[in-house]
């Protein structure tokens, strides 16, 4: 049950953000569903679990985009190792907010990663660009985003009856 | 006689009361055909017709309640049926618009087939784009199976450039758009005929516009001037529209001047390209009087390097495409005159 919840999200989300999701477009820059699904599987499910939905789910918005190979998949799998770690010991009760705060996080930090990585191969873009124009604006777009997904994946989880780890 | 009235009491009232009645009659149909209300009728009729309108209103008043109680339903259903109807229409509307832009874009692009015989182009649907915010790029349904190679440009139906294959699978390609800075193609200002090289910018890449650079210093750009592929490189041909200029300004370097370009594609909207399946040197103009056309087979040519190993076609090389038509006749024809 819990291979084919993994496995739903995984198609949804495959199919959703590079069409629908990118309309949704907010000063030029659109959500980032696979980060937000990551940190919140982390939340709900542990940190293995978040580790593991980290790298796959990585690795498939890695394929996805064609470029840098392995960088978000890496990113991802930390991102959901700490988000469980996050869930497990801080924050047992009351978790959305801490999720909104860890996807607006992750996704700045990741947006700094990407930013060194790709001034290291092709040298193209600005850390203003990188940080502020990109990094920030999907970070606060995340903060709703991963909000309201977090309901849809929780009520998910109680139709597969999968519990949430607290 | 006494008992007569006793024994038929009834009967004789029955008469007494007819012929009273018949008097009374008699008397106001006399009255009736010979002047106006009496006085007794003035004054019963005058008396009691206001009461008799107030009852009026109010029956009809107690009248309508009732009518509208029992239409009320009706109303609402009839309300619910056009809702629906309109909705229903409304969802028409949309679609035929949609149909009628299709249709539109459709018939431009057959036009494009239709005045570019020698192209040999592939229609493909936009079915994704870059699902992160890092790269402008698009996803197209048609790939290897249908003959699309790596580094072919894809274009508009206006023949304006949009960018060049990146990735290739089976049935879908990744195109590379001119947002991209991973995409540099070579282009030529088409009043001044500058040489430069347009490429994406991140950060000019949000507001759906992108650079013009390595311009001599003294070049005489203006805002306006139609930016073209100078068939350069040899990855994208002569003469495919780019964009307009916007904004003139200095290298950072102070050793060449650059320009802000605004493509004439849009590419946030874009839902049908074409793919370019065999290399051309350039883009030849549609409807070209014949008088130009002898003197563009006059005119020299510089031969362009072409990737790809078997062009299909090489049509007859214009010095000039602009990007409207129109303009395009007059300054190519002019240029070759001078």
């Amino acid at each position: 049950m819990k291979i084919l919840w993994y496995g739903l999200w995984l198609v949804l989300l495959t199919l959703l953000q590079p069409t629908l999701i990118c309309e949704l477009t907010l000063f030029g820059i659109h959500p980032n569903l696979f980060l937000c699904f990551v940190v919140i599987a982390g939340y709900y499910r542990g940190p293995l679990e978040g580790g593991i939905a980290g790298a796959l789910f990585g690795l498939v918005y890695d394929l996805l985009i064609g470029r840098l190979m392995g960088v978000d998949a890496l990113l991802y799998l930390y991102l959901g190792v700490m988000a469980g770690i996050l869930g497990t010991r801080f924050f047992s009760g009351g978790k959305r907010l801490a999720i909104c705060a860890t996807a607006g996080a992750g996704t700045l930090l990741c947006a700094v990663v990407y930013y060194l990585v790709r001034m290291t191969v092709w040298g193209d873009i600005s850390f203003v660009t990188a940080v502020f124009r990109i990094g920030l604006i999907e970070a606060l777009y995340q903060l709703p985003v991963a909000f309201l997904l977090s309901f849809v994946i929780a009520k998910t989880m109680k139709w597969m009856r999968l519990r949430q780890i607290s | 006689m006494k008992y007569f009235f006793e024994e038929h009491k009834g009967l004789v009232l029955l008469i007494g009361a007819t012929l009273i009645l018949a008097i009374v009659i008699g008397v106001f149909a006399a009255i009736a055909a010979g002047e106006g209300a009496s006085l007794a009728e003035e004054a019963t009729l005058g008396l009691t017709s206001p009461m008799q309108g107030a009852i009026r209103d109010g029956g009809n008043w107690v009248s309508n309640l009732f009518t509208y109680f029992g239409a009320v339903k009706a109303l609402r259903e009839e309300n619910e049926a056009l809702r629906l109807e309109n909705i229903q229409l409304d969802r028409r509307l949309k679609d035929s618009r949609g149909m009628e832009l299709e249709n539109q874009e459709l018939r431009t692009m057959l036009d494009l087939k239709k005045t570019h015989p020698e192209l040999e182009l592939l229609a493909a649907e936009v079915t994704g784009k870059d699902p992160s915010n890092w790269f402008a790029t698009l996803i197209i349904n048609r790939g290897s199976d249908q003959g699309i190679c790596e580094g072919q440009p894809v274009l508009g139906a206006g023949r304006e450039l949009i960018g060049k294959i990146s990735r290739v699978g089976n049935d879908w390609a990744e195109v590379v758009t001119i947002l991209n800075p991973e995409c540099g193609v070579g282009a030529i200002v088409n009043r001044t005929r500058e040489v430069g090289v347009v490429e994406g910018d991140s950060s000019l890449r949000f507001a759906g516009k992108c650079r013009l650079g390595y311009l001599s210093r003294d070049a005489e750009l203006e805002e306006g001037d139609y930016i073209e592929t100078s068939g350069m490189g040899g990855v994208y041909p002569r003469g495919l529209l780019i964009g307009t200029v916007l904004e003139i300004s200095e290298d950072n370097t102070n050793m060449s001047k650059c320009a802000v370009v605004q493509p004439m594609a849009e590419l946030s909207k874009l839902r049908q390209v074409f793919v370019l399946l065999h290399s051309v040197e350039v883009i030849s103009m549609p409807d070209v009087d014949p008088e130009m056309e002898d003197e563009d087979e006059d005119a020299e040519e510089t031969p362009v390097s072409t990737p790809r190993p078997t062009p299909k076609a090489t049509p007859k090389p214009t010095p000039k495409a602009t990007a409207k038509p129109e303009q395009q006749e007059s300054s190519h024809g002019q240029e070759l005159r001078e």
